[in-house]
């Protein structure tokens, strides 16, 4: 193996960890077109490291386990980079990256930059953490390094009443649910004695560990553990009834933000809670682990109705994007709790392609709001007549989150409804939900297309500039590309799936493929 | 939600919860049972015979907070520096520190006195946390202290008289940062350059990585590779984070 | 039905305190309350960590003295792994309550209260 394809996804970590700081020092010293230079270099380098770990985890080595400090699982923590991880480490690194070209501009009269390009080189650290790892404590470290990074990050424009308040009610509540899930953590270390996710499916299948032996508590525990987690995450990835922050805090952040927000830091929620409801604790095959599938679908019906209908009532831009964001974790969601391969490749991709289309609209949204000075959709009337180009891009992208045929979310949704009529049981009824949720989301984002083709040419306070266009004009175009390479999305789908619903070859990976004697 | 709805609403959330987890701890083993892979980490960290699973450290808490569990606790340093970041941003850029005369040379020489053994002191804490308790973070809350010591007994314009004011603070926490950061990514480096297995934070070597670093630091006492020298980068981004949160606090306060 | 020994007491103490705390943070609408109860949460979290790695008897601290024996030491001293996650905890605690700090002074000059019931600029 050549060391540098292995140590890619753990480089690019660590680039993002040095840029953290060095960018508060160049801040002091050296003036904030440096911090920009070097945020712009660091990014673009974990850009080129994720595109080499995903090479090799698909056309060269196949997934493979980073033992960190040199130790084997349990003693110390694994990174698994497989075909789950790998591609939406990259998807983090594209969308920070063309986030970090757009705030260029977007913050050009912010004061104090450095320290929202420090945060935001955490948060990104934080992700590919979360991606990565396969050690539960592990994960509550950097849901903290995420979140508080996150929470930072919504008030960045601390002069504005509202950014505030958005701050403290998204920083109560995402500390509350990584605090629940700290509890859970606990609680798996009475039962299992280790905190590796693949001894806890081992264990649960009779295995007996050299380091940390077999299980030690009553597994009757393990429902009441699972709904810990579940509920954590669910206020983590805002799924409805534990909503109500969302909305709040993706409208009110800078757009440069809100669209890392609501494309990523929701879905690696959801992903994480995948890996260890897959992966950890088996889901579905074991008695007593299939409570939190079930509770995945409940509250994804809930979500994606409830978010689509408040859609139909907004009058902010931004917040009618976030309720789109609810919608479509609920879909994830159900996605997810089908829990059949085509139920989780679906919602895999869909992780993908809605946060690729989800940053482009806060992005778009972010160049409205500058230049007709207010977020509501009444003053878009006849921006399309003044930004041609920017209202091209915009329809673009709605045209993709309602699912119109040829671009990237049609394939997604067309798979999660095809995976939830395809499941037994009571399944095939959860289509109806799901299409009234999509029906609804359609009207609203159609509604808010005609309001930007209707009326008079309006005068405008300012053009996009260059940099801004092209940063959008990267993630649309890759919407536009995916959306007609249905084939090559279905095999990114299908092989995350495979990695990830088979458990034993999780287990073997993580557990076995490192040579040692233990002591 | 006044009165006794609220309080019945309370009783019977605090009921229902404690209940379930209640019926979730009953089968959990009594109090004193110690897991296996504690007794792992406790058996291995100062095992002379097998120094593939070793630590060199005879404290097992430091062992694994900078090698057996090292990658945890270098996130759990940047989360800390979140939080140092999150009074910074909100606080920074009020008034200036400035030099306030009028103090006796008593009051400045035992204002000195006391500084210096305070410092040595975490010093101290921190260097011998392989043998002690102690570590980075301890040591690090120490050294704030001192700095902290001197804001609430004489006044924070006594602190440039101590050479230090916010820049310099920043400065000397990302130097701190960056000691930890260079130890981490030193074996990452060693693995490119040589082609051999090595993986991040890895203190000692084995049998499957090769790379290692000393394991005395020239004193035969002084064992524990890594952990020291980082464990000194963290009590100082530890202590000058403390320094500058609680300027920037009181700084705030004073102008209010 | 399973009945509670006297050693599962602290396993009952923890449950009603994680309880007390959720149910502050969630129902009370002090924003400083609220943080005061996420962060007695941690502490629950932490006093179950300690539970579960404590010895009873002649337990020692998890540092080798000089000159004892490895397997000794194993089996009377207490358990570090707990330990270091209620470190780790600690340290991370510490970020929170600096940020939800910073948050709420701030949020006390822009609306004066700290009320959640008084802060309604937005809908939710």
């Amino acid at each position: 193996m050549n060391p540098l394809l292995v140590q890619a996804p753990i480089l690019a970590m660590l680039l993002t960890l040095l840029g953290s700081f060095l960018c508060v020092l160049l801040g002091m010293f050296a003036g904030r077109r440096s911090v920009e230079l070097l945020s712009g270099v660091l990014t673009a380098a974990t850009i080129l490291l994720s595109s080499l770990a995903l090479i090799n985890v698909y056309l060269l080595d196949g997934p493979y386990v980073y033992f960190m400090g040199g130790w084997p699982p349990p003693v110390g923590i694994p990174y698994v980079i497989d075909r789950f991880s790998a591609p939406l480490s990259l998807v983090v690194s594209v969308i920070f990256f063309a986030t970090m070209v757009y705030s260029v501009r977007y913050l050009e009269k912010d004061r104090d930059v450095k320290w929202y390009y420090s945060l935001r080189f955490l948060m990104q650290t934080g992700m590919y953490g979360l991606l990565f790892t396969g050690d539960m404590f592990h994960i509550f470290v950097m849901l903290e390094l995420m979140g508080l990074s996150a929470i930072l990050l919504v008030p960045f424009r601390k002069e504005v009443k509202a950014s505030v308040e958005a701050g403290i009610k998204y920083g109560i509540y995402d500390i509350l649910a990584i605090t629940i899930y700290y509890l859970s953590t606990a609680m798996i270390f009475g039962m299992f004695g280790s905190m590796t996710i693949a001894e806890i499916s081992a264990k649960l299948g009779g295995y007996v560990s050299p380091f940390s032996g077999g299980i030690f508590a009553d597994p009757s525990a393990l429902p009441v553990i699972v709904a810990l987690i579940v509920w954590s995450f669910a206020i983590g990835a805002a799924i409805v009834p534990q909503h109500f922050w969302l909305p709040d805090a993706h409208s009110m952040a800078p757009s440069s933000i809100s669209a890392i927000l609501s494309g990523l830091l929701v879905q690696v929620n959801i992903a994480v809670l995948a890996r260890i409801l897959f992966d950890g604790f088996a889901a579905g095959s074991l008695p007593g682990s299939a409570v939190g599938l079930q509770l995945l679908v409940i509250l994804g019906i809930a979500s994606s109705v409830v978010g689509a209908a408040f859609m139909l009532v907004q009058s902010d831009i931004k917040r009618l994007i976030a309720y789109s964001t609810i919608t479509n974790l609920g879909l994830i969601t159900i996605g997810l709790g089908v829990g059949t391969p085509l139920g989780v490749s679906a919602a895999y991709l869909h992780i993908i392609n809605h946060a690729f289309v989800k940053a482009s609209l806060f992005m778009i949204a972010g160049v409205f709001i500058h230049a007709t000075g207010s977020r509501e959709i009444g003053a878009l009337r006849g921006i399309s007549k003044a930004l041609p180009g920017t209202s091209l891009l915009y329809t673009l992208g709605t045209l993709a989150a309602i699912g119109f045929p040829p671009l990237s979310m049609f394939w997604s949704k067309l798979l999660l409804l095809l995976s939830v009529l395809s499941a037994g049981g009571v399944y095939p009824y959860l289509v109806l939900p799901m299409v009234v949720s999509i029906v609804f989301e359609s009207i609203a984002q159609i509604r808010l297309l005609a309001i930007i083709y209707s009326g008079e040419k309006r005068a405008v306070n300012c053009r996009p500039s260059l940099p801004v266009i092209l940063s959008i004009g990267i993630m649309i175009s890759i919407i536009v590309v995916t959306g007609l390479m249905p084939n090559l999305l279905f095999e990114f789908g299908r092989l995350a799936a495979e990695d990830l619903l088979n458990v034993s070859g999780y287990v073997d990976l993580v557990l076995k493929s490192l040579n040692y004697t233990a002591p | 939600m006044s009165g006794w709805r609220g309080s019945l609403l309370g009783v019977l959330f605090v009921a229902s919860m404690s209940s379930i987890l209640v019926y979730a701890f009953l089968g959990y083993p009594e109090l004193g049972f110690v897991r296996p892979l504690g007794e792992f980490y406790l058996f291995n960290t100062y095992n002379f015979e097998n120094q593939d699973w070793w630590s060199a450290s005879p404290n097992a808490v430091t062992g694994l907070l900078w090698d057996y569990r090292g990658y945890d606790t270098l996130y759990e340093t940047m989360v800390f520096y979140v939080g140092i970041v999150a009074v910074a941003m909100f606080f920074e850029g009020h008034a200036k520190l400035t030099k306030t005369g009028g103090m006796t040379v008593i009051v400045r020489a035992t204002a000195r006195m006391v500084f210096v053994f305070i410092l040595t002191s975490a010093f101290a804490i921190t260097i011998f946390s392989i043998k002690t308790p102690g570590g980075g973070f301890q040591g690090g809350s120490i050294m704030a202290i001192a700095y902290i010591a001197i804001i609430v007994a004489l006044s924070k314009g006594f602190l440039p008289e101590m050479n230090i004011d916010l820049e310099k603070a920043h400065i000397a926490k990302i130097i701190g940062l960056a000691l930890i950061a260079g130890l981490t990514i030193v074996p990452v480096v060693y693995s490119l350059a040589s082609g051999s297995v090595a993986y991040a934070l890895q203190n000692q070597p084995k049998a499957w990585a090769p790379f290692g670093y000393p394991t005395y630091l020239g004193l035969t006492s002084l064992s524990g590779g890594l952990i020291i020298p980082i464990q000194l980068g963290e009590m100082v981004h530890v202590g000058m984070g403390f320094t500058i949160m609680f300027l920037l606090l009181t700084m705030k306060e004073r102008e209010d | 039905m399973m009945i509670a020994t006297a050693g599962q007491l602290p396993y009952i103490l923890v449950a009603i305190m994680a309880s007390i705390c959720i149910y502050a943070a969630l129902f009370k609408s002090n924003l400083f309350k609220k943080m005061l109860a996420i962060f007695l949460l941690t502490d629950a979290v932490n006093l179950l960590f300690i539970i579960q790695g404590y010895r009873l008897g002649n337990s020692i601290p998890p540092i080798i003295p000089p000159g004892m024996d490895p397997s000794d030491f194993a089996s009377i001293a207490v358990d570090p792994l707990a330990h270091y996650f209620v470190v780790t905890a600690v340290v991370i605690g510490l970020a929170e309550v600096a940020t939800l700090t910073a948050l709420i002074i701030y949020t006390y000059k822009h609306y004066g209260t700290i009320e959640t019931k008084k802060i309604k600029e937005l809908r939710g």
